[in-house]
């Protein structure tokens, strides 16, 4: 009987767990950062032919070359497909990044590299502008390919009424998407190449390995390029075609192409090394040309400080050496292959609110001769300029602009008093911007939809060099090198190709430009002699390749009269490296003299969607439909069947959302009124102020060592209110006004109208590893009181403080302490349960009770083995990430008299399950810190390290 | 034995015989007629000697519970075609279009082939790639393990010919299933194959054309196209053609197997030709119908409609039947393509219509069959 009820107690606690863990999502939970939405959007709804496109009004001329693209980009993909959808397409456009992070049609956290996404269940696609019109153009055919994909399989699934059918893997619907949204592109070549030259690329049977890599996109990209060469481009669309008939995507591979993935991965291999090798012929790998300066971790955007006191030059550079991108100095001098690295941080990013992301990809840095750091960071709901002096090793100055959503790239012009940059506006464009620091006022440069970025100024502060897609290849995709006469903002072109130009950097004198261009299919410096003749005449420039190596070379940065300082990737890194360029025999390198006469006059466009095709434009009103819907029915020997089922209605871009819980665990018909729960939510994300309001009606028999028997009826409604900081820290209140009716079975009942009050703060800043937390803090301090407000029978207060801390001591190995304490105090105070893996280790779970918790514990983490894999007669399973932890725990649970301390210790191993989970197994001795107990306890448990 | 045992027993018999195997209608009093079975391979699948006297208007909504493959038929007076989940269905022409169904295998893609009261049908999966069902008595004949194929049979003189999926090309006795001759293509096919006379004409998905004799089982000639090739080879009076993914229309010679002439289209064909005698209607993926002379190749006119092609279209005396995966369905003048009718359907038009009894049956996705009338018998 006692079981019986435990079961019950254990379906109605897992009930409302599932109830408060959809309804108020991370954000009311303990503990996880905070998805904040800064910034009111006035929605607005396009309708075409296909799309139903949303956007606000600040972008609205960028929605309407969107939804061209996106018309465009159906009639090429319904022939591709073979296949039309035939519902409307819902269209979520941001203009910037930093807005499209605020989506709620997502829950999760949106990183920088993202640049869109397809949501299956009501089939919407979100996507930001950021500046590039080309990028965005190609990120709408990339995300319309899985809106396709999805359709047609379900229409082949539904004609063969296949029930549970085989999906195609991530490579192939992502590789498909890249294939079929543009062509090959130096990255890609990039990412192959290296891991064809250093031998880690892997074929489909080893895909495994990269999945949901950058790498993995390429790979998948090109072996569907490579499929369509040798064996047609309709083998794609059987690919897909024939997939009904299969448990496995393989399975459908081998029968479209005759080859299973072995077979082909020889032949496929095979291809890319008979196509990169022939390179190692001429070219030659970084690593052995040119010494490195910087090795460790990802690491971009060089530039160089020169120290007044000890007169040396250093490095300063962004950067992801410990999963938090930050700003890294070190100085200036080549590694030795086996020196360690002693880099010092500069500013660190990603854990607090001024600098939440340092755009290490897109955004250079620049230090000026006074040695302060002109770089960008999102802050808020912004980016900000910020200007950091080195020698003191502080913000001194900190801008926002209005309507400049994005800054990047900030350049110092020679004299230090003026900064140029590239913002990104509210309306998604991307223009030069110039910063006089003397009156902190700016004036616009540029004022069109290219893509205008990475400005430097000459050193007679004159000139400023760009890049830019306003050339006349920029349709293709191409970009180059202009120059801007600020007297007069005249544009000039440096390079006239149909490559990347990119990154511009002038020499110290002026008569030299160095820059990166993927003019060979891979990224490699070149250098431009007498750059600024363009102004006055210069119909010829001659332009020096300067390497010509394996691994793409870029972001270049003078350091010296006579060497650059570059960024490589090579061998899977992005290393930092030093390159000397011989000035004196610059002839004697391959070069060419690119004519440059055509000024930027004529330029092209991409034009808005004509409003003949536009079927009406209205203000968004919100229509809910569902989500989601799951039914639960549970079997009991005893109480019979219970059963109960959740419900979740949201809008078109999920900032209203509504969730409808029933559930009944009457045993008889007659009590089915009586066990009848239900609970109505309403969660509302799309303000700076979150809230959540609802009603509720608990009813069932539970059990606890205090009460012991008991039937419970609650009915009330509640509301709270969450207001974030930042992305790290938030305070919530919350009320809750209910009715409770508790009849002990062996005892009294009484009623009571009860009033809890709640208030709670939460900071996260922690970086996770594959088992837990690795670095940063967590912090959850609550405190809230209940009390009976008709009968004065219930009353009592109650506290939480959980402070978590972690101190990474290398890459991969960090200490962990938690101090935790909870307490209830008053009449008819609840007790807490204590004890188990997830709190007290090796004692047993939720055996210790009290109404006063106190537990320290402490862990080390560090990896044990990274695959553990057993070679079967049917192949081979692997394991990966095992991690170990040695732990020592100290506390108790108590009432009204402190017990004395339990406390454990012990070694632990942990695995990653898939991303989900965590399976964690401990084994130790218990110890009262007087006596260590004989017997050896061991526990395991699912669950995240704390 | 007493009577309450008696009734028991009795009840007992009844519910037994409720339980029996579903079967197809089987109405004794109809003689199914021998099938024409020439009429099946050359313009009786996508040209038919109807005229179309007037614009549609819907008579009726038929629930079926699977998606018709590609070609309806009407034998007697019933509509019969297989679907993708493995049912063969009929279906009354008549109202009030009385259905039957019976289940044959886990999956078919190719319509059934009729001959006197046989259908032989194509399964893609299952233990048999070709079924043959006595339509008079309602069950299996015979089964022909292995071979699967999505290749709609064909029948004449009382032999069958199949085409499995991995290229092999099989003549059977109709009526008890045995081999007569198989040959190896050494390709894939995935099309229907079509015969004319002797000629049996298959083309494989790379583009290798084989016209075999279909009495003997040798090879009269065979041709390389080097295309990939996704549709059943169209056999006229004098020419062979063949629409090719990568947009070609190529006119072979019936007799000696040259290539005679060559058009590109630019886009990939994947919906079946249809030819009339005097001209060969082409629709490509883009949506574009193009009518070509069947002799010099010589375009007359064509037409636009939204979406690529979702079934084969349908020719008949006067007028052209084309559905778009946009589930537009269009009426067009045949002479000049002048759009009579347009209106959308519930789902995408899954198969070729059917005109017969002055109606049109259009099967939609997933599980419907529209049933039109002409506007002119309302």
């Amino acid at each position: 009987m006692q079981n019986t009820f435990k079961n019950l107690q254990k379906i109605i606690f897992l009930v409302s767990i599932l109830t408060l863990l959809t309804s108020l999502q991370a954000q009311i939970t303990a503990f996880g950062r905070n998805k904040v939405h800064y910034t009111q959007f006035k929605w607005l709804v396009l309708r075409t032919k296909h799309f139903d496109i949303y956007y606000y009004p600040q972008m609205a001329e960028v929605a309407e070359k969107g939804a061209r693209f996106a018309e465009e980009s159906y009639k090429i993909l319904q022939r591709k497909f073979d296949y039309s959808i035939t519902r409307r397409i819902p269209l979520i456009f941001y203009s910037s990044h930093l807005h499209f992070e605020q989506t709620n049609i997502t829950p999760g956290f949106i990183p920088e590299g993202v640049g869109g996404f397809f949501e299956y269940m009501k089939g919407r696609v979100v996507i930001p502008a950021n500046g590039d019109m080309k990028r965005f153009k190609r990120v709408i055919r990339h995300e319309l390919v899985h809106v396709f994909m999805h359709g047609k399989l379900s229409n082949v699934y539904q004609r063969h009424n296949v029930v549970s059918p085989a999906f195609p893997p991530l490579w192939f619907t992502e590789g498909l998407a890249e294939y079929w949204s543009g062509g090959w592109d130096s990255q890609g070549e990039m990412v192959l190449k290296d891991a064809v030259l250093n031998n880690y690329i892997v074929g489909l049977e080893n895909i495994q390995a990269i999945n949901g890599t950058f790498m993995m996109y390429k790979v998948g990209q090109n072996v569907l390029m490579y499929i369509s060469q040798k064996y047609g481009e309709d083998k794609i669309l059987s690919l897909m075609e024939n997939l009904w008939k299969y448990d496995h995507f393989q399975q459908s591979f081998k029968f479209t192409l005759n080859k299973d993935y072995k077979t082909f991965d020889q032949e496929y291999l095979f291809f890319l090394k008979k196509k990169f090798y022939p390179l190692l012929a001429h070219q030659s790998l970084t690593v052995l040309a040119d010494p490195t300066i910087v090795r460790q971790g990802y690491n971009f955007k060089p530039c160089v400080f020169r120290d007044s006191t000890d007169h040396k030059n250093y490095v300063v550079w962004v950067g992801n050496r410990t999963g938090y991108s930050s700003i890294y100095m070190r100085r200036l001098s080549p590694l030795a292959p086996d020196e360690k690295e002693k880099v010092r941080t500069l500013v660190k990013g990603e854990a607090s609110s001024d600098f939440e992301a340092f755009h290490i990809f897109d955004s250079k840095i620049a230090v000026n001769s006074s040695g302060i750091l002109a770089f960008s960071s999102k802050s808020g709901e912004r980016d900000a300029l910020y200007l950091f002096d080195i020698y003191q090793r502080k913000v001194i100055d900190k801008f926002y602009f209005k309507n400049l959503v994005g800054i990047y790239s900030p350049s110092w012009s020679a004299d230090g008093k003026r900064i140029v940059f590239s913002g990104l506006s509210v309306a998604g464009y991307s223009d030069l911007y110039l910063l006089d620091l003397k009156n902190r006022r700016i004036r616009q440069l540029t004022d069109d939809f290219y893509d205008d970025k990475d400005p430097v100024f000459s050193p007679d502060g004159n000139y400023i060099a760009f890049s830019s897609d306003r050339t006349d290849f920029g349709k293709q995709g191409a970009e180059n090198i202009f120059l801007m006469n600020l007297k007069d903002e005249s544009v000039f072109y440096v390079t006239y190709d149909a490559a990347r130009d990119r990154t511009p950097y002038f020499s110290a004198d002026g008569s030299y430009l160095v820059y990166s261009s993927d003019r060979s299919k891979t990224n490699n410096l070149y250098l431009i002699k007498k750059p600024l003749s363009v102004v006055s005449g210069q119909t010829h420039l001659q332009t020096v390749r300067l390497t010509d190596y394996v691994g793409s070379t870029f972001d270049p940065c003078w350091v010296a009269a006579d060497q650059v300082l570059y960024t490589t990737f090579e061998n899977g890194q992005f290393q930092i490296r030093a390159h000397r360029i011989p000035l004196q025999a610059l002839d004697n390198l391959p070069s060419s003299s690119d004519t440059v006469t055509q000024r930027p006059d004529s330029l092209w466009t991409y034009p808005n969607i004509r409003h003949s095709k536009i079927l009406s434009r209205k203000p968004y009103v919100r229509k809910f439909s569902l989500d989601f819907a799951q039914a639960q029915v549970s079997q009991d020997p005893i109480f019979g069947t219970n059963g109960g089922a959740q419900l979740a209605f949201t809008d078109m871009l999920s900032n209203d959302q509504y969730y409808l819980l029933i559930y009944n665990n009457a045993r008889v018909s007659s009590d089915f009124w009586k066990s009848f729960n239900f609970a109505v939510t309403k969660l509302s994300l799309g303000q700076r102020v979150n809230y959540a309001l609802g009603f509720y009606r608990f009813a069932g028999y539970y059990y606890n060592p205090e009460d012991a028997y008991y039937y419970e009826q609650m009915a009330g409604g509640f509301a709270t209110l969450i207001y974030p900081f930042s992305q790290f820290s938030r305070i919530s209140v919350s009320q809750n006004f209910y009715y409770s009716d508790k009849d002990w079975f062996f005892g009294n009942r009484r009623f009571a109208y009860l009033n809890s009050s709640f208030i709670s703060y939460v900071y996260d800043n922690s970086i996770w590893g594959p088992t837990g937390p690795m670095d940063g803090q967590r912090v959850n301090i609550t405190f809230g009181n209940t009390y009976d407000f008709a009968f004065a029978r219930v009353n009592y207060l109650t506290g939480l403080v959980d402070v978590r801390k972690y101190f990474r001591l290398s890459l991969r190995n960090a200490y962990a302490v938690r101090l935790f304490s909870l307490f209830n105090q008053g009449t008819e105070a609840r007790q807490f349960y204590f004890g188990g893996s997830w709190d007290l280790r090796l004692y047993p779970r939720w055996r210790l009770h009290g109404k006063r918790i106190f537990l320290l514990s402490q862990e080390l983490r560090f990896p044990l083995i990274d695959q553990l894999a057993l070679r079967l007669p049917f192949g081979t399973i692997a394991f990966n990430r095992f991690r170990g932890a040695l732990f020592i725990d100290a506390g108790n649970a108590w009432n009204d008299h402190w017990k004395g301390l339990r406390g454990s210790f012990g070694f632990g191993i942990r695995m990653n399950l898939g991303g989900l989970l965590v399976f964690r197994f401990d084994v130790g001795r218990r110890t009262d810190f007087k006596h260590i107990q004989h017997t050896t306890y061991s526990q395991f448990f699912f669950g995240w390290d704390f | 034995m007493s009577v309450k045992q008696s009734i028991g027993i009795l009840f007992f018999l009844i519910i037994l015989a409720a339980c029996q195997k579903p079967q197809l209608i089987s109405d004794h009093s109809i003689r199914i007629e021998p099938y024409p079975a020439l009429g099946n391979n050359i313009r009786g699948r996508n040209f038919q000697r109807v005229y179309i006297p007037d614009t549609l208007k819907f008579e009726k909504e038929i629930s079926l519970n699977g998606t018709p493959t590609p070609v309806m038929q009407v034998v007697v007076k019933q509509l019969f075609f297989t679907t993708y989940n493995g049912y063969l269905f009929s279906v009354y022409i008549l109202p009030p279009f009385e259905k039957a169904k019976i289940k044959i295998s886990p999956a078919s893609s190719a319509p059934p082939a009729f001959t006197e009261r046989f259908c032989f049908i194509a399964n893609e999966r299952g233990s048999a790639g070709l079924t043959a069902y006595d339509l008079f008595f309602a069950h299996k004949m015979w089964q022909l393990s292995g071979y699967w194929s999505r290749s709609m049979p064909l029948v004449a003189d009382s032999l069958v010919y199949h085409a499995s999926l991995e290229g092999t090309l099989l003549s059977l006795e109709s009526e008890s299933g045995k081999i007569k001759w198989q040959y190896e293509t050494g390709h894939k096919i995935l099309t229907d194959i079509s015969l004319s006379g002797r000629n049996l004409v298959s083309v494989c998905r790379n583009g290798l054309v084989t016209n075999m004799d279909a009495e003997q089982g040798w090879v009269r000639w065979q041709v390389a196209l080097d295309a990939p090739v996704y549709i059943r080879p169209v056999i006229s009076d004098k020419y062979v053609f063949i629409g090719s993914f990568n947009g070609n229309i190529y006119q072979i010679d019936l007799e000696s197997g040259a290539l005679l002439n060559k058009i590109n289209l630019k886009q990939p064909l994947l919906q079946a030709l249809a030819e009339d005698g005097r001209y060969l209607y082409a629709v490509d993926v883009n949506g574009t119908l193009h009518v070509f002379s069947t002799d010099s190749l010589q375009e007359s006119w064509i037409f636009q409609m939204e979406g690529p092609p979702s079934a084969p279209l349908l020719v008949t005396e006067n007028s052209v039947l084309l559905g778009s995966s946009q589930r537009w369905f269009y009426l067009l003048e045949k002479s000049t393509g002048k759009v009579w009718q347009k209106m959308k359907l519930p789902g995408r038009l899954a198969s070729l219509p059917a005109v017969t009894s002055q109606r049109v049956f259009l099967p939609y996705e997933y599980n419907k069959l529209g049933v039109y009338r002409f506007k002119l018998f309302h």
